[in-house]
Order: structure tokens, then C-alpha cells, then sequence
């Protein structure tokens, strides 16, 4: 659905040049989840920028399948280290807001909506304002958004960076669960080991300054996955692979 | 942060697998209000609000007859709060055909600012040599010392409303354009980015994003416009002319009539406060969402 081939991103001026990803190929298969693990400042927001077509390419190719501009459904998705969410607009305005750039009449965007809504459990806060919920809520309503136009590719930026423990858990279950019941592809940026082995199929390892990507490592776990997966052996196994690749341990 | 407030437990209640240990305790919501409920809702704030001022002017009044009473002073130097009153009450028909003018001239000199005001601060906003070379001609504008040339205002422009809406205008639309552009240039790099996602044009961002955001700084511009306006008012009649409470209040003094004076001047600071009054009530309808209105 998406590659990555040898793209660079050099940031700034000459003298004072910032490369924030040096030659890193990367591919995303069709219904394939991918996280991206590494650490801070290695590139991995940068990559996904790239695929969204938020960042330029300084040298390299990217190759992306899917119409980025559709006005149908389907296309691009993304979700945001903050909830972005718009005060002004209720939980419903706010899910409902992608569809408005799309070929989609007002009816059925609101139906849409209000069932993405139920589905992460807000129903009764269609109505609300986002200052009105919990940042756990926040963030669903993110979700409810990131997937009200079906997108075929969902880019998680860090999805939960700013959510505490517990909600984290509580919100990688959920996003597990709607990533489960409907097919699209999935690039997750994370620095969280335990997040990438809950919702990947394949995590990608990068080194530090300058980022290249270490290893690529499948993940043995069946779906749906239970937050009980990663006690098990086969994720703790991979959790140990991942601390050593990344000179943790 | 929004955190602490326990997340309602029904909220997860229906998603499978999931079994947070939550707290129970309920935090009050406030229930999306329809436009009616919310203009009743600033009007009661404003009222609450006119209630302090109203106080504060009691005291000053009060402060005002004592200074009359113990020093003795006459009534050409400070004329006590009962004469002007009796003033503004005998003479309200020439205090009231010397305030329509200002009134009008400052109306429109202040829907000019706005006009102006806001779409030159999103230009201004963005980035670019243009926007900048825009940024310091306003700033050259505002520095400039209009007062001075006030007077040919009326040389170049007649003795009609134009010379003095123009005043109006060129004093009231820097507030405006400067805090517009504060409020555009400060939408969050992710705001932009879902703009972009989403597939956002100039003017979906415009109207969806930028807009709202800017908002409540617009508001701040647009409540100091409101005050200077009427102020520009005067001083633009004080600079010459021939109708206007500024006209009225240059003549009165060199009369020596001060108390009908002070009586005109009281009508002055009460438009203001109408003025700046009005745009607050048209803030509080247009963003009930604002951080400043929550929790109250």
C-alpha cells in the first residue's frame, strides 16, 4: 500500500542541516499492521509524515497506492500524538468532520458518525464538547474520527503518548478491536514495546541519530489479542529481542 | 488536566475486554445550549457584570460630591454630581442631537476596522515577504501620530462623516489586525496537519480551523477596537468640525459651562461602555466553548 526506498529528509538550512531520516526503505503490504519502534528522535514520526504526505522527501521514492486527495471514501487516515480535537464542535461535529470533505451526503455521514461513536463507547456524549471528556475519551473520539471515512491506510502517530498507563492499555484493546473487524493497513509510530506486540503483525526496529532500521521482526500472536498476549511467552520473548536491539538491556 | 475527572463508567461499559478499575465519581456536564439559551446566558453575565460597574460608579460618584463639599470648589472648576445630573436631564435634547453623529460615525468606523482588521491580520498571519512588508506598514500606521494630522483630515476629505470615520478607522483597526494574526499564526502544527489529512482547502481551513481558533483573540481586538472607537470619535471632532459631542463638549468648556460639559462627557463614557458592552455579548454567543466560560 505504501514504500519507503532510501528517502531522506534533510530539515533546514546549509550549515545548519538537521537529517531527520537517512535512507530508510520501509513497506506497508495491504491489511498489513506495521509499527515502527525506536527511539526518540530516530526518524519514525518523520517516516510516517513522509506516507501522509505531511513532510517532502529530500532524496528517495515513495510509492503510495492510495489517492490521498479521494473524495469517496476510503484513502488516508491519521491519528495525531494529541487528540486535535475541535473545541467548537461536539464529539459528533468533530467524527464528522473528515466526511464533510468527501463525496458523502449529510444523512449518512451523521449515521456513520453516531455508530463510530457507539462503537468506542462515547453514545452519550455525542453532544458533549472534547473539554468535556477525559483524555481517554478524547483520544477514542480520535478514533471514532480516524476511521469514520473507512480509510484503506491509518497512520498512528504515537497515538497514546500522551495518555497515562492505564488508559494507554485500556486504549490499545480498543484500537486492537477496530483494527481487528475491518480491513485496511496500519503504520504505528510508537516507543512503546508493549503497543507495538499488541497491535502489530510486523514491528520494525530503528537505531538512534542517525535512524536506520535494525531488524524487522514478525509478530507469533493470534487475533484478536487479549491484553493477557503479552504475558505470554512468545511476546515476552520478542520483548527481549526488541530491549537488546535497542541496547536496553 | 481533564484527567482527574473520573471517566463515567457507562463510557466503557459496552466495549468487550476491557476492565479498568474506575472511580465512581460523577462530574457535572453542562448541556449543549441552543443559541436562544446562550444570548439569555450572556446577558444574565453581562447583567452580573453591570452590576460591579454600576457599584464602582457609586463610589466614584460618592468620592466625586465629597471633593465638591470639602474643598468648596465652584462650579466652573468641578460642578457637583446633582448639577450635571439636572443638566443631562433639561438639556438632554441638545446633548442627544450632538450624540447621534458620534454614534453613527463610530459605528461605522468600527464595522470598517473589523472589516479590515480581521482579513489584513490572516494575511498578515502567513508567511512570506509580503505579509511582512504588510505587518510593518500597519505597524508604521499605528506609530504614525494621527492626532497631528487630524486637522487636514478635513482639508483633504471635506467636513462630511469621512474625515472622522477614517480617523476612527485608522485608530481602531490595529488591535484588531495585531490580534487577529496572533490568533492565526498560534493554530497547533497538528490542526494544520489534520487540515491536511482530512483534505482541507484554503477556505474549509479558514472557516473549520483557523477561524474558531482565532476567535476569541479576534474578540480580544474587536473589544478594544469598541473603546477606542468612540474615544477616536471625539478626538476627530475635537480637531475640528462642526456637529458631535466632541464639537459640543470644545464649545462648552470655552463657555465655561462645565457642568453641562461633564453632563456630555458622562454620555461619552457611557457609549463607550455600551459599545464595549455589545461586542462582549456577541463574544459570549459566538464562543460559549472558550476556556474563560467553562466551569463557572
Amino acid at each position: 500500500m505504501a514504500a519507503l526506498s532510501d528517502v531522506s529528509v534533510v530539515f533546514g538550512k546549509k550549515g545548519k542541516k538537521i537529517v531527520a531520516l537517512d535512507r530508510i526503505s520501509l513497506t506497508l503490504g495491504r491489511n498489513e499492521v506495521v509499527a515502527l519502534v525506536g527511539p526518540s528522535g530516530c526518524g519514525k514520526s518523520t517516516s510516517l509524515r513522509v506516507i501522509a504526505g505531511l513532510a517532502k522527501p529530500t532524496a528517495g521514492t515513495v510509492q503510495v497506492n492510495v489517492d490521498r486527495k479521494t473524495k469517496a471514501l476510503g484513502g488516508f487516515s491519521m491519528m495525531f500524538q494529541t487528540p486535535s480535537l475541535l473545541d467548537w464542535r461536539t464529539v459528533l461535529g468533530n467524527v464528522m468532520l473528515p466526511l464533510e470533505e468527501r463525496d458523502v451526503s449529510k444523512a449518512e455521514a451523521r449515521e456513520r458518525a453516531e455508530h463510530l461513536i457507539e462503537r468506542v463507547g462515547l453514545k452519550d456524549f455525542l453532544h458533549r464538547r472534547p473539554y468535556e471528556l477525559s483524555g481517554g475519551m478524547q483520544q477514542r473520539t480520535a478514533a471514532a474520527r480516524a476511521l469514520v471515512t473507512d480509510p484503506e491506510v491509518l497512520l498512528l502517530d504515537e497515538p497514546f503518548g500522551a495518555l497515562d498507563a492505564i488508559t494507554r492499555d485500556e486504549m490499545c484493546v480498543v484500537l486492537e478491536g477496530l483494527v481487528e473487524e475491518r480491513s485496511m493497513s496500519v503504520l504505528l509510530v510508537t516507543h512503546s514495546i508493549s503497543e507495538a506486540i499488541m497491535l502489530s503483525d510486523r514491528i520494525l526496529v530503528m537505531s538512534g541519530r542517525p535512524g536506520r532500521v535494525l531488524e524487522q521482526l514478525p509478530v507469533p500472536l493470534s487475533r484478536p489479542r487479549k491484553i493477557d498476549h503479552r504475558l505470554g511467552e512468545k511476546a515476552l520473548e520478542l520483548e527481549a529481542r526488541m530491549l537488546t536491539l535497542l541496547a536496553l538491556r | 488536566m481533564s484527567d482527574t475527572r473520573a471517566i463515567a463508567a457507562e463510557a466503557a461499559g459496552d466495549i468487550p475486554g476491557v476492565s479498568v478499575a474506575r472511580g465512581d465519581d460523577q462530574f457535572p456536564l453542562e448541556t449543549p445550549q441552543s443559541l436562544g439559551a446562550r444570548l439569555g446566558a450572556g446577558l444574565l453575565r453581562l447583567t452580573a457584570r453591570a452590576g460591579i460597574t454600576v457599584g464602582v460608579i457609586v463610589v466614584i460618584v460618592l468620592l466625586w460630591w465629597a471633593i465638591v463639599e470639602v474643598f468648596n470648589l465652584p462650579s466652573t472648576e468641578l460642578p457637583p454630581p446633582g448639577s450635571v445630573w439636572a443638566d443631562l436631564h433639561g438639556q438632554w435634547g441638545v446633548i442627544w442631537a450632538q450624540a447621534t453623529p458620534t454614534i453613527i460615525e463610530s459605528i461605522i468606523g468600527f464595522v470598517i476596522s473589523a472589516a479590515l482588521g480581521v482579513p489584513l491580520g490572516y494575511v498578515i498571519s502567513r508567511p512570506g515577504p509580503f505579509a511582512r512588508a504588510l505587518n510593518s506598514g500597519a505597524v508604521a500606521l499605528q506609530i504614525f501620530p494621527k492626532i497631528a494630522v487630524a486637522p487636514l483630515f478635513l482639508v483633504w476629505f471635506g467636513f462630511g462623516y469621512a474625515p472622522r470615520v477614517l480617523f476612527i478607522v485608522l485608530m481602531s483597526f490595529f488591535p484588531i489586525a495585531l490580534n487577529s494574526a496572533a490568533g492565526f499564526s498560534s493554530v497547533p502544527l497538528d490542526l494544520h496537519d489534520l487540515g491536511s489529512i482530512v483534505g482541507m482547502g484554503p477556505l474549509s481551513r479558514i472557516r473549520k480551523l483557523q477561524g474558531p481558533w482565532a476567535l476569541p483573540q479576534i474578540f480580544t481586538g474587536l473589544k478594544l477596537a469598541a473603546s477606542f472607537a468612540v474615544i477616536a470619535a471625539l478626538v476627530s471632532e475635537f480637531s475640528g468640525g462642526t456637529q458631535g459631542l466632541g464639537v459640543l463638549i470644545v464649545q462648552l468648556e470655552a463657555n465655561l459651562d462645565i457642568s453641562l460639559m461633564f453632563a456630555a462627557i458622562l454620555v461619552v463614557t457611557v457609549l463607550g461602555f455600551v459599545f464595549y458592552g455589545l461586542v462582549s455579548l456577541l463574544e459570549m454567543v459566538a464562543i460559549p466553548w472558550h476556556v474563560s466560560r467553562r466551569h463557572r
